[in-house]
C-alpha cells in the first residue's frame, strides 16, 4: 500500500482528480450530509453568546453583553447544577453495578458445559438490546406500578404495597436495574469475544498446577481479559457527563423530578420546550467541553497504559 | 464461539466441578428469566379480560382469553397511521442511508486515494465533537424541516460507526479483483456496484439492519422534531398511550373511561409495537453480533 501511494505522489492536481473521478464523485452525497447536518449545525453555538430573537434569525441577533452573559445565568442557575449532579450520581451507580455485570455473566457463558443451552441463553439476553426506551419504560411502568404483578404479589403476601416509581430513592434504583437489564446481556459480546481469544493452553497448565474452576477464573481468564476491561472501563469514564435522553426521560414522572432531571432533559426542558435558545445552548456548550476533556484524558490514559489509544 | 477442541475438557471438567457449575446455570437462568419475563407478562396481560386484570391475578399466563384490546389497537386510526408511517420512513431512511454510507466507505477503503487521510479526519470529528441538541434543532429549524419527516432522515443519515465497519468489509475484498476488473476497462463506479457489492452482501445486511433498528427505536429526535400527530412514529405513539394516558389520549379508544380495560389496551399497545421487532430478531441477532465484533476489532 506504501509502494502505490509513493507512485501515485508525482501526479499533477488535475491528473489526480480526473484518475480518480469516480471515487471523488461518490463523495458527493455523504460529504454534503456531512457538512449540511454535521459541521453547519456547530454555527448554531453562537447562540449561547447572542440575544437570540427568533425573528431576526442567528446571524441577526446583536451579541449579547457582556458576552457570556448567559454562562453566568446557566452556572448561577441551582437547577443546572443540580442536573449535572444527577447526571454524574446516576452515571456512576450505573458504572459502580451496570459495569461489572457483563464480565461476570460472560465468564459464566463461557463456563457453561451445554453449548445449545448457551446459545439459547445468548439469544434471549441480547433481546432487551433491541427493545427501544419507550418499550422498555412501559414494560417498568406495567411491572412496577401499583397495579403491577411485583406489588400484587407483595400485598397478596401481606406485605404493603411499595411506590417503586414514585418514590426518588427507589425511583434511582430502578433506574440502574433498567439499565443493567437492557445492556448487561449485550454487553457480555465483547467480553466473550475477549476471553475466547485466551490461550487455553494457560487453561491446561493451570489445571495440571492444581487450579480449581473459581481459582482458574481469578488467576488466568481474568487477568487475560483485563485490557479489554480496562479499555471498556475508560470508555465508560469519558462518558461520565454525557447521558442519553430516552432513558431519563421516559422512566421519568413529575414526583421524581428532582432525582431524575440530568443534563439532557434539562437542555431539553429549557431549549425545546421553554424556547430559552442561548441558555441551553451554553448548557449544551458546557456538556460538549467537558465530555471532551473527559474523552481525550481517556485516550491519554489509555495511551499510558500501552493499549494504543482509542484514536 | 469456543473451538471442538475446547469442548472436551470443558465436559470433564463439568463433572469435577459439580458445585460451581450449578451455582453459574442458576444465576444464568434467573438472570435469562429476568430479561423475558416482562415481556411475557405483559403479553398475558393484552389478552385477558378485565376482571382478572383488575384484580390483579393475570402474572405470566392470560386468563378468561379476550382479544378485544387488540382488536381497539387495530381498529384505531391513529395507531395505524403511526404504524404505515413509522414502517415507510424506517424503509425510506435504511435506504437512503445504505447509499450514503456504502458511497462514503469506498473511497474511504481506497488506500491510494489521494486525500484519504484528510477524509478520515472530516468524518471522524463528528464522532468527538457535535453541536448539541439546541444547534442541531436550530438548525433543522432554519432548513425548514420542523415537523416534516425528512428532520427524522436527513441528520442521521450516514453513521461514523456504520461507515467504518462497512469500510473494514470493503477493505478485506482483495484487491487483485479490482485490478483485472480495471484491466477490463471497468471504472471504480462499476467495480463497486459489480464486483464489491455483490461479495459483501452479508456486511451489507448487517449495516442496513443496524440502521432500520436504529431508525425504528429512535424517538428522541420525534420528541424534538415532530408536532403533528399524523407523524409521529408508532414509539411516540406508543408513549402516548402509555405515558399519558390519564389525558385525551385515552379517549382514543371508544371503552378507555374504564381504567382497566386501558390497562389490556396499553399493554396491547406495546406488544403491538415491539412485534416487529421480535420478527426480524433471529435475523438481527446474528448480524449483529458479527456486526459487532468487526466493529471491536481495532484498525
Amino acid at each position: 500500500m506504501q509502494k502505490k501511494e509513493v507512485k501515485y505522489k508525482r501526479m499533477g492536481f488535475f491528473k489526480t482528480i480526473k484518475t480518480y473521478r469516480w471515487l471523488y464523485l461518490m463523495l458527493i452525497i455523504p460529504l454534503t450530509q456531512y457538512f449540511l447536518f454535521r459541521y453547519a449545525p456547530l454555527s448554531g453555538l453562537q447562540v449561547a453568546f447572542k440575544d437570540f430573537s427568533v425573528f431576526k434569525g442567528i446571524a441577526k441577533s446583536p451579541w449579547s453583553t457582556p458576552i457570556f452573559k448567559y454562562f453566568s445565568e446557566v452556572f448561577n442557575s441551582p437547577q443546572f447544577w443540580h442536573a449535572v449532579k444527577n447526571t454524574v450520581k446516576l452515571n456512576l451507580l450505573d458504572l459502580l453495578f451496570g459495569f461489572p455485570m457483563p464480565i461476570i455473566l460472560a465468564i459464566m457463558l463461557y463456563e457453561m458445559n451445554s453449548l445449545k443451552l448457551k446459545k439459547v441463553y445468548q439469544t434471549l439476553m441480547y433481546l432487551p438490546h433491541f427493545l427501544s426506551w419507550v418499550i422498555i419504560g412501559s414494560l417498568v411502568a406495567k411491572i412496577f406500578g401499583t397495579n403491577g404483578p411485583i406489588n400484587n404479589l407483595i400485598t397478596s403476601a401481606g406485605g404493603k404495597s411499595v411506590n417503586f416509581l414514585m418514590d426518588e430513592g427507589n425511583w434511582v434504583v430502578m433506574y440502574v436495574v433498567t439499565g443493567i437489564w437492557q445492556s448487561a446481556g449485550w454487553g457480555t459480546i465483547i467480553y466473550l469475544a475477549a476471553i475466547s481469544g485466551v490461550n487455553t493452553e494457560l487453561y491446561e497448565a493451570a489445571e495440571v498446577d492444581g487450579c480449581g474452576r473459581l481459582r482458574r477464573i481469578w488467576y488466568v481468564t481474568l487477568p487475560c481479559i483485563m485490557p479489554t476491561i480496562v479499555i471498556m472501563l475508560i470508555l465508560q469514564l469519558g462518558q461520565m457527563v454525557g447521558i442519553g435522553f430516552e432513558r431519563p426521560y421516559v422512566m421519568m414522572n413529575d414526583m421524581v423530578r428532582n432525582s431524575a432531571d440530568v443534563i439532557s432533559t434539562f437542555v431539553y426542558n429549557r431549549g425545546i420546550l421553554n424556547r430559552q435558545y442561548p441558555f441551553a445552548t451554553a448548557v449544551d456548550i458546557f456538556g460538549s467541553v467537558v465530555n471532551m476533556c473527559f474523552v481525550i484524558g481517556a485516550n491519554l490514559i489509555t495511551r499510558r497504559l500501552g493499549e494504543g489509544g482509542l484514536f | 464461539m469456543s473451538s471442538p477442541a475446547a469442548v472436551k475438557p470443558g465436559k470433564a471438567k463439568g463433572r469435577r466441578y459439580l458445585g460451581s457449575e450449578i451455582v453459574f446455570n442458576v444465576i444464568l437462568t434467573i438472570f435469562v428469566l429476568l430479561c423475558v419475563l416482562p415481556v411475557i407478562h405483559v403479553i398475558a396481560k393484552s389478552m385477558s379480560g378485565r376482571a382478572p386484570v383488575l384484580a390483579g391475578k393475570v402474572y405470566l399466563i392470560p386468563k378468561e382469553l379476550d382479544f378485544n384490546a387488540y382488536v381497539s389497537v387495530f381498529n384505531d386510526p391513529t395507531m395505524q397511521t403511526s404504524m404505515f408511517f413509522s414502517i415507510q420512513w424506517t424503509v425510506i431512511y435504511t435506504a437512503l442511508a445504505m447509499v450514503s454510507t456504502i458511497l462514503l466507505a469506498y473511497p474511504l477503503s481506497r488506500h491510494y486515494l489521494p486525500g484519504r487521510k484528510v477524509l478520515m479526519i472530516i468524518v471522524l470529528i463528528p464522532m468527538y465533537f457535535t453541536g448539541g441538541t439546541i444547534a442541531n434543532f436550530l438548525w433543522v429549524k432554519q432548513m425548514g424541516l420542523i415537523d416534516s419527516p425528512w428532520s427524522l432522515i436527513l441528520p442521521i443519515m450516514t453513521s461514523t460507526y456504520n461507515t467504518i465497519i462497512l469500510r473494514n468489509f470493503f477493505e478485506s475484498v482483495p484487491a487483485s479483483l479490482e485490478e483485472s476488473a480495471k484491466l477490463d476497462g471497468c471504472n471504480d463506479m462499476q467495480i463497486l456496484l459489480r464486483i464489491i457489492l455483490p461479495l459483501s452482501t452479508a456486511s451489507l445486511a448487517t449495516i442496513a439492519l443496524f440502521y432500520a433498528v436504529a431508525r425504528w427505536n429512535n424517538y428522541a429526535d420525534v420528541r424534538y422534531y415532530i408536532n403533528t400527530s399524523s407523524k409521529f412514529t408508532l414509539q411516540m405513539k406508543l408513549y402516548q398511550v402509555v405515558f399519558a394516558s390519564s389525558s385525551s389520549d385515552v379517549s382514543m379508544v371508544e371503552g378507555g373511561k374504564n381504567s382497566v380495560l386501558a390497562e389490556t389496551i396499553q399493554c396491547a399497545a406495546v406488544v403491538f409495537s415491539t412485534v416487529p421487532i421480535l420478527i426480524v430478531y433471529p435475523f438481527l441477532q446474528k448480524y449483529f453480533v458479527q456486526g459487532v465484533m468487526i466493529g471491536a476489532v481495532k484498525e
